[in-house]
């Protein structure tokens, strides 16, 4: 049983360590489309959001700080 | 590197500050945590953004887009450099003057998604940011200000909630160091999920490396392997550990390679 244990730690680590390494060597990859992908968000939306975004920046929610008018 | 860092984290607080001059007050999202109920705030804050898309809609594109492109850029490195709250924990530690922690508590990496993921599913069913009002960031950098600056304004019982929070935050700070960034930052867990992928990177040279373990002796977040050293969704890229390597093991820099 606790061979058996043991090998199917044994196992967990190397498929972990096979998964850091291919994720090590497309980390490039992944931080271009992910990049790609955020900044397409960013384009894409600010004209509709960023107006709605400042006016919460502008818009003061005093209920959120614990006031009353 | 700890000048600059702290030169640095007092240049962001002015920064977030320049809301003061009305113009300024901008729709940028911040990349890291500042109440925007701050009288002076000049960007949004991710976290109360997120809730006030998801108790009113509309999907938060923009928002995501910004806080994903602030991860993928340079990771925690914010929580390090910029975050006002981040400069608070420093500070006490600095006033501590003690680099281990009282209290030891391990790591729990998942809390900080925990408590993002709690926002967010709190304001879509009760279409209020209610984490704004229990968060202790807030209270200092909005509702305490706001009693000075407006003294007009009533205050009630969700003033008093933010004192406790933020006393019991303060506590814990002097207990545990970086406490807020440790385990209960929800921003802090959104862009450690981008840690390992980022562009910034700290970057640990294993042949170089003797596993002297001063690197970890310092460390603010208590990383426990010098393996995780910038890799770890728990590393804010202070730069500390590159202090204090007595082999230049550790290198902060820009790279796409991972």
């Amino acid at each position: 049983m606790d061979s058996r244990r043991r090998g199917n730690g044994d196992y967990i680590i190397a498929m972990k360590d096979k998964l850091s390494i291919m994720l090590q060597r497309r980390t490039p990859v992944i931080s271009l489309i992910l990049m790609g992908v955020f900044l397409y968000l960013v384009i894409s939306f600010a004209a509709d959001q960023y107006l709605l975004t400042r006016g919460v920046v502008r818009f003061l929610c005093i209920s959120c700080l614990g006031m009353d008018g | 590197m700890s000048r600059l860092r702290r030169s640095t984290q007092i240049l962001s607080l002015i920064l977030v500050n320049l809301g003061i001059i009305g113009i300024l007050e901008t729709g940028v999202v911040c990349p890291f945590f500042y109440c925007h109920g701050c009288p002076a705030a000049a960007f949004a804050c991710p976290i109360g953004l997120l809730q006030n898309h998801a108790a009113l809609g509309p999907f938060p594109f923009y928002a995501l887009g910004s806080l994903g492109l602030f991860a993928v850029v340079a990771g925690r490195f914010w929580c390090g450099w910029g975050c006002p709250f981040g400069t608070l924990q420093d500070l006490i530690v600095w006033v501590r003057r003690r680099r281990r922690d009282y209290v030891s508590l391990g790591t729990f990496p998942w809390g900080r998604l925990v408590v993002l993921a709690g926002a967010l599913i709190a304001a879509w069913i009760a279409t209020d940011t209610l984490f704004c009002k229990i968060c202790p960031a807030g209270s200092l950098f909005g509702a305490i200000p706001h009693r000075f600056i407006s003294p007009e304004l009533s205050f009630g019982t969700f003033f008093y909630v933010h004192i406790g929070t933020l006393v019991i935050a303060l506590v814990a700070f002097f207990l545990v160091g970086r406490f807020w960034c440790r385990y209960l930052c929800p921003l802090g867990g959104a862009l450690g999920l981008l840690n390992r992928v980022s562009i910034l990177k700290v970057k640990l040279d294993m042949d170089k490396c003797t596993q002297c373990g001063e690197c970890l002796e310092v460390c603010p977040t208590n990383i426990e392997e010098v393996e995780d050293i910038g890799g770890s969704s728990d590393c804010i890229r202070c730069g500390r550990c590159i202090d204090v390597c007595p082999t230049d093991a550790i290198k902060i820099s820009a790279s796409l390679r991972g």
